[in-house]
C-alpha cells in the first residue's frame, strides 16, 4: 500500500507544483486525472524517487521512501511521460541491461519474460532494432515493456497511451488490468476515459492539489442532476458564458455545445446531462478553479 | 527592392545578433585582448628592434595563426550546426529562406566572429603597447604596422580557415567532427611548422628545401613566407620596413583565396535545404498484435552475486555507449594519427643530414608518453567524464534506469570504471600504433617498458578523471563542469598557471615530473618524485571518488543542498566502510601531501620563480659592495668525495689552497655557498670569520694579516648533498643507483661577489628596484681596461681527488688513476694531475663497460653500456684521430688519459668537454643507425672528435673572458672538424657539413634578437659555431691546413697557461703573420666585418663553335652587403673572387663529389656589384651552370646562382 502524506513540492523559480497531496492507493488501478500542469507528472517522479519533495511523506508498505528509496525501487515499474533512449542499443539489449539492474540476475528467467514482453507489446519482430530508432508508438511500447520487467508492486505510468493506436492501447489496457491483480497501478492521464475504463479508485489533480479523490461512481454521484447541456451557436457562446457556469464546450456534429453547472434547470433550452465522468472531471475542475479565483 | 533582397538584410543582422550577443563570444573577445596585450608585452624583446615596429607586430600577429582553428571551429557550430543541434531543420528549411541567403548569412556571421575576436587581440595588441615602458611611437608606422599584416596574412587566412570549417560542419552536422579537424589543423600547422624550421617553433628541423618551398605556397597565415622575407632584414630594416608583397607572397596569398573560394563553391553546389536521405528498410514483419500471452513477473534476486552481474552490466553499457561513438571514433583515430606521426618523427630523425636512430621503444616511448597521452588525453578525458556523467540526462533516460534497484554506488563504479577504461584505451590504441611502426622500422617492442606506460601515463590520468567526477556531482551543468575541467587539465598539463599565481606542482592537480625515459636508467631520474605526487593524487583521487559517490545526482531536481543533507543523513546512520575509507582518504592526502612538500620545498629547497628573482635582487643590493674587491683564487685542490648512489646523496671534504693572483693585498674573503649544499665546517687560515649570512650563504672572513700578492692560505670545509629528482632534473648533477654525476662548478665555494646573480634584463631590473647594467665593452675597450692581460681570470689547479662509491661501481675524476683500493662495502679511486687544468671538475660514479685504446701515449677510455660496444670503437676511433693530429699539428695533450662516458639522455647534453673527460649523449652518440652511412652525415664521428678538440680549444687554450672568447673554443673546434674530417673522408665530405652549417647560419640570423657581430667579437651560437664552421672552411680553402694547423699551434704556444689568455685578435694576428698582406681583406672580411652576398648569374649563353667546343657567356653580379666593426653599413664593397663552375648534371648530388666527368670546368670570377660577364671555353656543353657551389660565401640567396642551360 501506497500512502502519500502533505506532500508539497516548489521548484527552485518558486513554481509550486504539488500542495499537501495526500493519497492512499492500495493494489489495484489508481486513476490520477487532470489537465496539463496539473502536478501529475511531479507527483509519478517523486513518487518513483527521482524527484524529492519540498516536504511530507511517502510510504510503501510501511516504509519511508523518501529517507530509503532503495526500499521500493526493486518493487517499482515506471513508465514516464516522456522518455528517451541510448542511441544504437537495440531493444533486446536494453531490456536486457534493464533486467539486470532490476534483480533479474538469472538470465533464463530474463529471458523468458523479456521474450513474454516482447510478445505482449509486439515488439518481438523489432527487438534487434535499437530503440532509438523506433516510431514513438513502439517507443511507447518498449517503455510499457521496461515497466513491467521484474516483479513490479508498484507500476507507475504516466500517459502511457500516449502515441498507441486504439488496438494497442485496448491491447495496454488489459494488460494493466491483469497486473493490477497483484499491484499498484497509479494511471497518470488526462484521458478521462482510460481512467473511466480501467480504475476503481481515482484522484483528480488541479494546480498542484488533488482536488478530489474516490471511485468513478462516487465522483458521478456527486454532480447527478446538477449537469446541463445546450446547442448554441457560436455567437452566443460568449453570452451563455456570462449568464451561465459553463464548465465545457464541445462539437457534436458540428454544432457547439455547451455543458453547464446548475443545480436547476437553467433555462427553457437546457437538457439535462447524463452523468458521465468527463462531465464530472470537468465540473470539478471548474469548482476547483473557482475556488482559486474566490480565495 | 526585391523580396529576396529586403529579406536579407535582417537575416544577416538577426545572424550577426545571434553571433555577437551569444556569451562565449564575449568571453572570446575578453580573452583575445588580454592575450593580445599578454602577447605584446611578452614577446622577446630584441635589442634595437622596436616593439612597435612592422616586424615586431607582424611577427607577433603570425603567432595568432596557431589559435584559428580552435576559434574558428567554435563558433562553427552554432553558425553551421544549430538547426540540427535543436531540431529545427524542419521549420527553418521550410521558410522561405534561399540557400544562397542560407549559406551568406551563415558565413557572414562566423566570418564576422572571428574577425570580431581578432580585432579584440589587436586591441589588446595595442593596449599592451601602450602600457609598456617604450619611447615615442611612431603612430604612422605602427598602424600601418597592424593593418597591413592583419589584411594581409589574417583577414585571408581568416577567409580559408572560416569556408572550411563552415563546409565541414554543415555536411558532418557533428560538432566533435569540427573539434577534431580543428585539432588536426592545429597539429598539421604546427607539426609543418616545425618541420620547415620556423622561427615560431621552440625546435625547428629543417626536414627538406622542398617542403620548405611548399610550405610556403599553402601556409595559410603565410608566416613561413613572412619569415623567409624578413630572415635578412636589419634592426633598421625591422623597424621601418613593412612586408612585401614578393612573388612568394603572392602566389601563397592567391592559393589562400583560391582555395578559399573553392570550398565556398563546392558548399553552394553540394548543399541543399533538405533533410538528409535516411534509407529505410521496408519491414517485412506485421506489426499487428497476434500475441496471446499473459503477463507474468518474475522472481527478482539481490544477492552479492545478482549485484555484480548488474554493476557489470552497468560497466559494459557505460564503456560501450561511450566508444561506440562517433567522437571516440575520431578522438582515437585523431590520437593514433598523432603519436603515428610523432613516432615516424622519433624513427626517422635523429639529427640533421640524414641521421637515425635505432628503433628501440626507448625513443618510440619519449615520442609520445610524457607530452601527447597526457596533454590530449586530460582534454578527452575532460570531455568523455562530461558525456559519461551526463548522457542519462542527456538522452533522458533517467527515468528509466534511475528507478531501477541498482544503488547509486554501482552507478558509480561503473562510471568511474567506464573513465579507468579511456585511459587504457588511449594508451593500448598508442602502444599499438607506435610498436607496430617501431617494427615497421625494424625494432623489436619490449614489452615491459611498453606496460609501464599505463602507470606512468594512465596514473595521472585516471586522478584528473576522478577529480571531473566529483565536478560533475556538484555543478548544475554539463557545460560548467567540461569548463572547470578544462581549465584544470590544461592548469595541470602546462605552465599556464604561472601567470595566475599557481606554479608548484602541488598545487596543479594531477601534475607529476616529466618522465622521460633512458636506455641507461629508465625511469629512475624521476619516478620516485612520481610515485610521490601520485601517492598524493592518488589518496584525493579516492576522496573525491567518496565525496563524488556522496553527493552522485541520482534523479531529476535534485539541489546540491538536499544531495550533502542525504549524504550527512547516511553518514549519521552509519555508513562505516564508507567513513572510514573517507577518514583513510584525508589522512592518506595529509600525509603524502606533508611528505611530498618536505621533498620539494626542504630537501629540494623549493623556491618559485619571483621568489627566485627577489632573493637576486636583495643579494645584489647587499653585497654589490664587495664587487671588484680583490679576492684569492683556487690553486689547489684535495677532494674526498663519496657517492652513496642508492641514497642518491653524495658526501664531499675538500682543502682549498687560496693564492692572491692579484696584485694587490688582500684583507678580506668573501665566500659564497650554494644554496643547495649543505655546507659544514668551513674554516679559513689565517682569518677569523666576521660574519654568517644564512639567507645568502655568505661566510665573510677577516684574514689576520694580509694576503700579499703571490701568498697563500688554507680553506678547509664539507658539504652533502641529496637529491630527490622532485624538483626540475638539473644538467650538472644527477645522482641515482645506476649513475651518479657532480659537476662541481656551480656548486662549490665562489669568492667575492657573485656576479652571475645579477638579473641581467633590464625589464627584470627595473621590476625589482635594480639600475640597469652598464653596458658591457666591447673587446677593444676591454682589452685596455685589462692593460691587454686577462691572466687574473684564470682558475686553474692542480688536483688530488679520492673518490668512493658502492662496490661494482665505477668512480671516474679527472687526472691520472694512481690508487685503487676497497674498504667495507665501499671502492675507493684516487685521481692525481700533477699539472694545472682548468678548475672544472667532475666526478662519476656507475657501472658501465670499458673500452679502452692508446695513441701517442694517451690512454682513451670510453665508458658505455655493454650493448653499444661497437659504437664505443667508432668513438675511440675519433678520439683517436683527433688527439693524434691535435698532437701533432696543434701542441702536446698535457695529460696522460682521456675519457668518454655515455651520459643519459635526460641530463640533455649533446657533447659536452670538461678537462680530461667528454659526455656524450645515449641517444646521440650510442643510439644512432649506422647502416645508412652512405646517405648520412658522420655526426656520431664529427661530435666526438669536436668534443675531443676541446681539450686544446677550452682546456689546454683558455681564452681571454671577454667577447670572442667562445670563438676560441667552439669556432675553432670547428676548424678541428674541417681539418680531422677532410683527413678522415675528404674535402668534398667536408662540403656537405659546410653547406649545413651555411644554412643554419641564415636561419640563426633570422631568428637572431640582436644586431649580428663580426665573428671576432661574437657570442651566438649559430655565429661561433655555423658561421665559424663557414670561415674556418673557407681560411682552410684559402690559406691551407697546413697555415691554419701553424697558426693554431702558435696561439697556444703564445698563450698556453700560464701565458696571458688569448683573445680572437691574438688569433687574427697569428694568422696574419702567416700570410701575404694582400690576403688581409680577406680575412677581416670574414672575421672581423659581417659580409653577406649576394652572387647572381644574369645572363647566360652557350654557343657550339666550329671546333666542336662550346662558348659559354656567362654574366654575373654580387649584390653583397658588408658591415664593418662597428656594425655599420660599407658603401664600398671590396671585390670578393668565387668560382663559377659548368656541370653536366645537376650539381646537387655533386658539389660534395671529388670532381668527375660531370665537373666540365671551374673558374674564379671576380663580383662587383655590377654586372660582370666572362667567356670560357669549354668541351662539352654544360647543363648546369652555377655560382659558387662549393659554400666559399656566405650568400643570402641561393636560388639565382644556379641556371639551367637552354
Amino acid at each position: 500500500m501506497l500512502i502519500i502524506k502533505k506532500l508539497s513540492k516548489t521548484y527552485g523559480n518558486g513554481v509550486q507544483a504539488l500542495n499537501n497531496i495526500n493519497l492512499t492507493i492500495e493494489p489495484g488501478m489508481f486513476g490520477l486525472l487532470g489537465p496539463n500542469g496539473a502536478g501529475k507528472s511531479t507527483l509519478m517522479r517523486t513518487i518513483a524517487t527521482l524527484q524529492m519533495p519540498s516536504s511530507g511523506a511517502i510510504e510503501f508498505n510501511g516504509k519511508n521512501v523518501l529517507s530509503n528509496p532503495q526500499s521500493l525501487r526493486p518493487a517499482l515499474g515506471y513508465l514516464p511521460q516522456e522518455f528517451g533512449v541510448y542511441p544504437n542499443v537495440s531493444a533486446l539489449d536494453l531490456l536486457n541491461h534493464l533486467g539486470l539492474l532490476k534483480g533479474l540476475s538469472d538470465s533464463k528467467a530474463r529471458k523468458a519474460q523479456i521474450d513474454m514482453l516482447l510478445d505482449l507489446t509486439n515488439l518481438s519482430a523489432h527487438s534487434k532494432k535499437a530503440v532509438s530508432t523506433y516510431s514513438g508508438g513502439m517507443k511507447q511500447r518498449f517503455g510499457i515493456a521496461q515497466a513491467l520487467l521484474g516483479a513490479p508492486k508498484l507500476l507507475i505510468v504516466d500517459e502511457p497511451t500516449a502515441g498507441l493506436d486504439p488496438q494497442e492501447r485496448n491491447r495496454f489496457h488489459n494488460l494493466l488490468n491483469d497486473v493490477s491483480e497483484n499491484t499498484a497501478v497509479i494511471l497518470s492521464t488526462h484521458i478521462v476515459e482510460d481512467v473511466s475504463n480501467l480504475c476503481p479508485q481515482m484522484a483528480i489533480m488541479n494546480n498542484g492539489q488533488v482536488i478530489k479523490q474516490g471511485s468513478p461512481s462516487e465522483l458521478l454521484n456527486e454532480f447527478n442532476g446538477k449537469l446541463w447541456r445546450k446547442e448554441v451557436a457560436k455567437s452566443e457562446i460568449s453570452d451563455h458564458r456570462q449568464k451561465f457556469e459553463v464548465i465545457s464546450q464541445r462539437l457534436v456534429n458540428g454544432i457547439s455545445e455547451i455543458h453547464v453547472l446548475s443545480e436547476q434547470l437553467p433555462d427553457s433550452g437546457f437538457l439535462p446531462l447524463t452523468p458521465e465522468l468527463e462531465a464530472t472531471y470537468f465540473a470539478n475542475l471548474h469548482l476547483a478553479s473557482n475556488q482559486t479565483i474566490g480565495a | 527592392m526585391s523580396t529576396r533582397q529586403s529579406i536579407l538584410w535582417p537575416l544577416i543582422g538577426h545572424e550577426l545578433k545571434l553571433q555577437l550577443s551569444q556569451p562565449s563570444f564575449a568571453i572570446f573577445f575578453v580573452l583575445a585582448a588580454l592575450l593580445g596585450s599578454f602577447i605584446m608585452q611578452n614577446q622577446p624583446i630584441s635589442v634595437g628592434v622596436e616593439v612597435w615596429g612592422p616586424y615586431y607586430i607582424a611577427s607577433s600577429i603570425v603567432k595568432l595563426g596557431f589559435g584559428l582553428p580552435c576559434l574558428i571551429a567554435f563558433f562553427t557550430i552554432k553558425a553551421s550546426m544549430r538547426d540540427f543541434q535543436h531540431n529545427m531543420v524542419e521549420l527553418t528549411f521550410c521558410t522561405s529562406i534561399t540557400k544562397s541567403h542560407f549559406l551568406a548569412t551563415r558565413w557572414l556571421g562566423l566570418f564576422s566572429a572571428t574577425c570580431s575576436i581578432f580585432f579584440a587581440f589587436i586591441g589588446g595588441m595595442i593596449t599592451g603597447l601602450h602600457m609598456m615602458d617604450i619611447g615615442a611611437i611612431d603612430y604612422s608606422i605602427m598602424l600601418t604596422a597592424f593593418v597591413w599584416p592583419s589584411v594581409l596574412l589574417v583577414l585571408p587566412a581568416l577567409f580559408l580557415g572560416v569556408s572550411l570549417f563552415f563546409a565541414v560542419g554543415l555536411f558532418s552536422r557533428t560538432p566533435m567532427v569540427v573539434y577534431i579537424t580543428a585539432g588536426f589543423c592545429f597539429i598539421g600547422y604546427q607539426t609543418l611548422l616545425m618541420l620547415t624550421g620556423s622561427p615560431i617553433m621552440a625546435q625547428p628541423i629543417l626536414l627538406s628545401e622542398t617542403l620548405n618551398e611548399a610550405f610556403r605556397l599553402i601556409d595559410p597565415v603565410g608566416a613561413s613566407a613572412f619569415f623567409e622575407q624578413v630572415k635578412h632584414w636589419t634592426v633598421e630594416q625591422r623597424n621601418s620596413q613593412h612586408i612585401m608583397l614578393d612573388a612568394t607572397l603572392i602566389a601563397n596569398r592567391t592559393f589562400v583565396l583560391v582555395a578559399g573560394l573553392a570550398i565556398l563553391g563546392i558548399t553552394y553546389f553540394r548543399f541543399s535545404l533538405t533533410l538528409p536521405n535516411k534509407r529505410l528498410k521496408p519491414s517485412s514483419k506485421s506489426n499487428v498484435l497476434v500475441s496471446h500471452t499473459t503477463y507474468e513477473n518474475r522472481q527478482v534476486h539481490f544477492g552479492t552475486s545478482d549485484k555484480l552481474k548488474s554493476l557489470l552490466s552497468l560497466c559494459k553499457q557505460e564503456y560501450l555507449l561511450t566508444i561506440k561513438t562517433k567522437s571516440f571514433a575520431l578522438v582515437c583515430a585523431f590520437l593514433a594519427v598523432v603519436v603515428g606521426s610523432e613516432v615516424v618523427a622519433g624513427l626517422s630523425y635523429l639529427e640533421t643530414m640524414g641521421v637515425t636512430p635505432l628503433p628501440t621503444t626507448s625513443v618510440v616511448v619519449n615520442r609520445y608518453m610524457h607530452d601527447v597521452i597526457p596533454n590530449f588525453g586530460s582534454l578527452f578525458i575532460a570531455f568523455f567524464v562530461a558525456q559519461i556523467m551526463w548522457r542519462d540526462q542527456e538522452y533522458n533516460v533517467s527515468g528509466l534506469i534511475e528507478t531501477t534497484p541498482a544503488t547509486n554506488s554501482q552507478f558509480f563504479i561503473a562510471k568511474w570504471l567506464t573513465l579507468l577504461a579511456i585511459p587504457v584505451t588511449f594508451i593500448a590504441l598508442s602502444i599499438t600504433v607506435a610498436s607496430a611502426l617501431q617494427i615497421l622500422f625494424g625494432g623489436a617492442p619490449d614489452l615491459i617498458l611498453n606496460l609501464s606506460i599505463f602507470y606512468y601515463a594512465g596514473a595521472p590520468l585516471v586522478c584528473l578523471a576522478s577529480l571531473f567526477l566529483l565536478i560533475h556531482s556538484l555543478v548544475k551543468s554539463k557545460v560548467l563542469g567540461m569548463i572547470l575541467s578544462f581549465v584544470i587539465a590544461i592548469l595541470a598539463q602546462s605552465n599556464l598557471g604561472y601567470y595566475i599565481g599557481i606554479e608548484h606542482g602541488m598545487l596543479r592537480f594531477s601534475h607529476t615530473p616529466i618522465l622521460i625515459h633512458s636506455q641507461m636508467l629508465g625511469f629512475d631520474a624521476s619516478s620516485q618524485a612520481f610515485n610521490d605526487y601520485m601517492m598524493l593524487w592518488s589518496s584525493l583521487s579516492l576522496l573525491f571518488i567518496l565525496l563524488g559517490f556522496s553527493l552522485y545526482r541520482r534523479g531529476l531536481d535534485i539541489s546540491l543542498l538536499q544531495r550533502i543533507k542525504v549524504a550527512l543523513a547516511n553518514n549519521r546512520r552509519g555508513v562505516s566502510g564508507f567513513a572510514l575509507a573517507g577518514a583513510l582518504s584525508v589522512v592518506a592526502s595529509i600525509g603524502s601531501a606533508s611528505y611530498l612538500y618536505y621533498q620539494i620545498n626542504i630537501v629540494g629547497q623549493y623556491k618559485s620563480q619571483s621568489a627566485m628573482l627577489q632573493w637576486r635582487a636583495d643579494y645584489e643590493r647587499k653585497y654589490i659592495k664587495y664587487q671588484g674587491l680583490a679576492q684569492p683564487t683556487v690553486t689547489d685542490v684535495k677532494n674526498e668525495l663519496a657517492f652513496f648512489p642508492d641514497e642518491r646523496r653524495l658526501a664531499l671534504s675538500s682543502t682549498y689552497k687560496l693564492t692572491n693572483r692579484t696584485k694587490k693585498p688582500i684583507n678580506q674573503v668573501l665566500i659564497s655557498t650554494n644554496q643547495l649544499l649543505e655546507y659544514s665546517n668551513v674554516d679559513l687560515s689565517n682569518a677569523t670569520l666576521e660574519s654568517f649570512d644564512s639567507h645568502f650563504k655568505q661566510y665573510l672572513w677577516q684574514l689576520n694579516s694580509p694576503l700579499l700578492p703571490g701568498q697563500s692560505l688554507t680553506l678547509k670545509f664539507n658539504a652533502k648533498y641529496q637529491q630527490n629528482g622532485h624538483n626540475n632534473i638539473l644538467q650538472d648533477n644527477f645522482l641515482s643507483s645506476n649513475f651518479s654525476y657532480f659537476r662541481e662548478v656551480r656548486y662549490l665555494p665562489f669568492f667575492g661577489f657573485v656576479k652571475h646573480y645579477l638579473l641581467k634584463s633590464d625589464h627584470l631590473r627595473k621590476e625589482y628596484g635594480l639600475a640597469p647594467l652598464p653596458d658591457s665593452l666591447t673587446l677593444e675597450q676591454d682589452i685596455a681596461h685589462h692593460q691587454g692581460d686577462f691572466s687574473d681570470d684564470y682558475k686553474w689547479v692542480t688536483a688530488d681527488i679520492i673518490v668512493s662509491t658502492v662496490k661494482g661501481q665505477t668512480a671516474i675524476a679527472p687526472g691520472e688513476l694512481v690508487k685503487q683500493w676497497s674498504e667495507g662495502n665501499r671502492d675507493y679511486f684516487q685521481y692525481k694531475n700533477a699539472n694545472p687544468m682548468r678548475h672544472a671538475l667532475a666526478y662519476f660514479s656507475f657501472d658501465l663497460k670499458k673500452s679502452a685504446a692508446k695513441v701517442d701515449g694517451i690512454e682513451l677510455e670510453v665508458y658505455h653500456q655493454k650493448e653499444v660496444s661497437e659504437l664505443a670503437q667508432e668513438h675511440l676511433s675519433a678520439m683517436r684521430d683527433t688527439v693524434h693530429y691535435a698532437n701533432k699539428h696543434f701542441s702536446p695533450y698535457n695529460a696522460k688519459q682521456l675519457r668518454l662516458i655515455q651520459m643519459p639522455n635526460i641530463l640533455g647534453y649533446s657533447g659536452y668537454a670538461l678537462p680530461q673527460i667528454m659526455l656524450l649523449d645515449e641517444r646521440l652518440g650510442f643510439g644512432v643507425k649506422r647502416d645508412n652511412l652512405d646517405s648520412s652525415f658522420d655526426h656520431l664521428y664529427r661530435r666526438t672528435l669536436h668534443e675531443t678538440a676541446h681539450q686544446w680549444w677550452g682546456h689546454t687554450l683558455d681564452s681571454a673572458l671577454t667577447e670572442g672568447s667562445s670563438v676560441l673554443v667552439e669556432s675553432l673546434a670547428k676548424l678541428t672538424e674541417v681539418l680531422v674530417l677532410e683527413q678522415k673522408y675528404s674535402k668534398e665530405y667536408v662540403l656537405t657539413l659546410v653547406q649545413y652549417e651555411h644554412d643554419r647560419y641564415f636561419n640563426g640570423r633570422g631568428t637572431s634578437r640582436v644586431q649580428e657581430k663580426p665573428l671576432y667579437r661574437a657570442d651566438e651560437k649559430h655565429l661561433l659555431y655555423s658561421k665559424g664552421a663557414v670561415t674556418m672552411h673557407a681560411l682552410v680553402n684559402k690559406f691551407g691546413a697546413n697555415t691554419m694547423a701553424e697558426t693554431v699551434s702558435g696561439l697556444l704556444a703564445a698563450h698556453h697557461y700560464p701565458k696571458a689568455p688569448a683573445t680572437t685578435l691574438d688569433f687574427i694576428s697569428q694568422l696574419k703573420k702567416r700570410v701575404d698582406s694582400n690576403d688581409y681583406p680577406f680575412i677581416d672580411s670574414w672575421l672581423k666585418q659581417v659580409t653577406l652576398d649576394d652572387w647572381q648569374i644574369t645572363k647566360q649563353s652557350i654557343v657550339e663553335t666550329s671546333d666542336g667546343s662550346y662558348l659559354a657567356n656567362i654574366c654575373y653580379r654580387n649584390q653583397a652587403i658588408k658591415f664593418n666593426e662597428q656594425g655599420e653599413k660599407l658603401s664600398a664593397i671590396p671585390m670578393d673572387s668565387v668560382q663559377l663552375v659548368f656541370f653536366s648534371q645537376h650539381p646537387q648530388h655533386l658539389f660534395n663529389k671529388p670532381n668527375n666527368s660531370h665537373t666540365l670546368a671551374s673558374v674564379s670570377v671576380l663580383g662587383k656589384q655590377q654586372e660582370q660577364c666572362v667567356e670560357h671555353q669549354l668541351a662539352a656543353r654544360p647543363t648546369h651552370i652555377a655560382l659558387d657551389p662549393y659554400y666559399l660565401t656566405l650568400d643570402r640567396n641561393r636560388e639565382d646562382n644556379l641556371v639551367i642551360v637552354n
